[in-house]
């Protein structure tokens, strides 16, 4: 655990700025540490269990300059801006440990598409944890038969649920006294679930896992189901319209699916077009919403197809 | 008149000596360019087909080259991966006149490379990889003058080493 907390000490301080460095690293806890936000003359803050703190710096609340983003955008790009063209076309990327860096500023345009962005205004850095076992009390309510159900998580963004879902897919790769071990195909978009680095799956995503990472969800799901015949499919964030005859397709192919998806809840998810769907359609058997802030007053529910919650009385 | 015969002899023998070494120094360099060619030829294509960061670039070119090649490519790849400047250009730069310090590429040969570095530096891939292909073109040029001109260039530079002992012995003398 401890091991783990100084690698992402280390991975978060390698990409700040050297001015920003020695305060992270004397009064920043980073077990707890969530985001961090940084803007061009603006104060430079960071979230540590869902609480807002200024960073001070010689009795002064600190105020990123613009060679402070220009360094820390070059840190994180490991100074190859040109590798990460597609991900900043997105407004962001993945960097080692799995961590999330957001971007806004200005966005270069070819034609209708956006092709890159520079001048980059504000950064979003999320950090990324590896919470094993938090899983533990959900995963009875996944499986019928031995086998996991296709599941949905639910949550807005920042409450975890990237880290239940790296959880679920350790826990459904290993097997628990609740399901016997089973291939997991995992599609890694973001590089978010197993963070591979130069050829390392850094997250523990068990035993049976199998992970494509850098390419569409989409593409992803189709590879995988004809190269490593998975049993489980496992992505994160679904919502786009092109991944339905994907995710239809892996589904007919008899994998079941553990995916993400942001909304506060079942009935807000409904009127989105795409989930509608899919709901009423009865292709997910369960659904987990998580509310709340995590580590203070998180609740987890499960739901069935029928939206009876299963491990609370409502 | 022994010590005449010796001295004449070691006068002659180390022009030519110094002769061969000019010969020989300009045979290197040209060699030493070929292998600047043939890393930028692999950076370009790691750059183009993989549109791997910079650092893997560095890392997997090293496997294939060897020397003081691979120990230049480590250095900056470990450079760039500890982030030890917030400038690419000065990273690359410094690695460039501190790793191939031992080679014989001349000042130019070494300026041109470093300056590399600002075409790296760019915000896509086009760009880095045009930046490349320009420094390749120039260099492709250098190879292609100095292939037709070292033949004559060496065998001056051993005539001139025989006949400079000659001389320097008839002056002496």
């Amino acid at each position: 655990m401890k091991e783990r907390q100084e690698k992402i000490k280390q991975q978060i301080l390698k990409i700040l700025p050297c001015k920003m460095r020695m305060y992270f690293e004397r009064n920043v806890d980073f077990e707890k540490l969530q985001e961090i936000r940084i803007r061009i003359n603006k104060p430079v803050l960071l979230k540590e269990n869902g609480k807002e703190k200024k960073v001070v710096a010689e009795q002064k609340i600190y105020e990123a300059s613009a060679s402070d983003m220009k360094e820390c955008v070059e840190y994180i790009s490991k100074y190859s801006r040109y590798a990460y063209e597609h991900e900043m076309s997105q407004g962001f990327l993945t960097v080692e440990g799995g961590h999330r860096i957001g971007f806004a500023g200005k966005i270069i345009r070819d034609g209708m598409k956006i092709r890159h962005m520079k001048e980059i205004t504000s950064l979003n850095i999320r950090v990324a944890h590896e919470k094993k076992g938090c899983a533990d009390e959900l995963i009875q309510y996944l499986v019928e038969n031995g086998r996991i159900m296709h599941t949905l998580i639910i949550s807005p963004p920042g409450l975890g649920k990237t880290t239940l879902l790296r959880d679920l897919i350790r826990q459904v790769s290993n097997g628990t006294r609740w399901n016997e071990g089973c291939s997991v195909g995992v599609v890694d978009e973001r590089m978010e679930l197993g963070s591979v680095y130069q050829g390392e799956i850094q997250n523990d995503l068990g035993i049976r896992s199998d992970v494509l990472s850098g390419c569409t969800k989409e593409e992803g799901m189709m590879m995988l189901v004809r190269s490593m015949a998975p049993e489980v499919i496992a992505v994160d964030e679904i919502g786009r319209e092109e991944e339905i005859p994907a995710i239809l397709y892996a589904m007919c192919s008899g994998c079941k699916f553990l995916a993400t998806a942001h909304g506060d809840d079942l009935i807000q998810l409904k009127e989105k077009p795409f989930f509608k769907e899919m709901i009423q359609g009865k292709y997910f058997e369960r659904f987990i919403v998580l509310s709340g802030i995590p580590g203070q007053n998180q609740e987890v529910r499960i739901y069935d197809t029928k939206e009876y919650c299963l491990n609370m009385q409502e | 008149m022994i010590e005449k015969m010796t001295g004449t002899l070691l006068v002659i023998s180390g022009s030519i000596a110094l002769g061969i070494y000019y010969g020989w120094e300009l045979k290197q360099r040209l060699e030493e360019l070929i292998a600047v060619r043939h890393i930028m030829e692999l950076l370009k294509r790691q750059i183009q087909y993989t549109k791997a960061p910079l650092e893997e670039c560095l890392m997997e070119i090293s496997g294939k080259t060897t020397g003081i090649y691979k120990n230049w490519l480590l250095k900056t790849a470990k450079r760039i991966e500890a982030g030890e400047d917030e400038n690419l250009y000065r990273i690359w730069k410094e690695s460039v006149y501190k790793e191939l310090a031992g080679t014989l590429l001349r000042k130019q040969d070494v300026e041109a490379l470093a300056e590399v570095g600002r075409s790296i530096d760019a915000l896509d891939c086009d760009s880095v990889l045009a930046g490349i292909t320009l420094y390749q073109e120039e260099l492709e040029e250098t190879i292609r003058r100095m292939r037709s001109e070292n033949k004559e260039k060496r065998k001056l530079c051993h005539c001139l080493g025989v006949v400079g002992g000659i001389f320097i012995v008839a002056v002496l003398i």
